[in-house]
């Protein structure tokens, strides 16, 4: 259960979010205010060495994204990116995993 | 001069090097991991050998067989799967241009191919493991000279 409200989360994202423009097939595009990960990482597929690769994600109130699904729009700083997982926490939060197109 | 090993090594990255898709992305026992700008790519390992004494006169025939594990890492939207099979192409029909790995072997066989996928990342990435086994023979008393 969570423990803050729509507001909060809303607070919370207007004072460590960026703004990014959320782009559906469903339905028209909108500006959705999330907190924008994309740091280097070393992953790993088996083989001897990792790749240094960047790992976008983009964590925003679930009730901004809803119906979002797979494979929709989503640019963030001028970068466009397509929506491959999405992980609902389960308390009013979604984090969404991103493709760099 | 240097271990048989050594030059059978040296032979499959100049082999390898300069490939229509991977050029000039060879790195020969690289540590470090690999960045985008460094793809496709090449990795070379000379990992593990076996070995047998052929004869009980002093001093002994030594036969070897080398495992070689060549690796290539890719990244791609949508098409990686493709590209490991390109250069699987590619890295094969280099390998089997000379098989005595320029006089040093006897013979060189890809004995097995496994390829890996993850999204974990920006795009896409695969790597894909080329085991090869490369024998040849030296004398104990001499690891310089293949015979």
């Amino acid at each position: 259960m969570a423990v803050e409200t729509a507001a909060d989360r809303a607070l919370l994202l207007n004072d460590f979010g960026v703004d990014a423009i959320y782009d559906p097939a469903s339905s028209s595009h909108k500006t959705v205010k999330g907190v924008f990960d994309n740091e280097y990482e070393a992953v790993n597929t088996g083989a001897t060495l990792d790749f240094a690769i960047t790992r976008p994600r983009f964590y925003c109130r679930s009730a901004d994204v809803s119906g979002v699904a797979e494979g929709d729009d989503l640019e963030i700083e001028g970068v466009a990116y397509k929506i491959r997982v999405i992980m609902p926490d389960g308390t009013g939060m979604t984090e969404m995993m991103l493709e760099k197109q | 001069m240097s271990h048989v090993r050594k030059s059978i090594r040296d032979n499959i990255v100049t082999t390898l090097t300069g490939l229509s898709t991977t050029g000039s992305n060879v790195y020969r026992s690289r540590v470090y991991p690999l960045a985008a700008s460094k793809l496709p790519g090449l990795t070379i390992y000379t990992k593990s050998e076996e070995a047998e004494y052929s004869t009980n006169i002093r001093p002994r025939t030594l036969f070897r067989t080398l495992t070689v594990i060549i690796e290539a890492y890719v990244q791609g939207l949508s098409d990686y799967d493709s590209q490991i099979d390109t250069i699987a192409v590619e890295v094969e029909e280099a390998l089997s241009t000379d098989v005595t790995r320029g006089g040093y072997a006897k013979d060189t066989q890809i004995v097995s191919f496994d390829a890996e996928y993850s999204g974990e990342g920006d795009i896409p990435v695969a790597s894909a493991t080329f085991t090869v086994q490369v024998v040849y023979s030296t004398k104990e008393n001499d690891s310089e000279i293949a015979g």
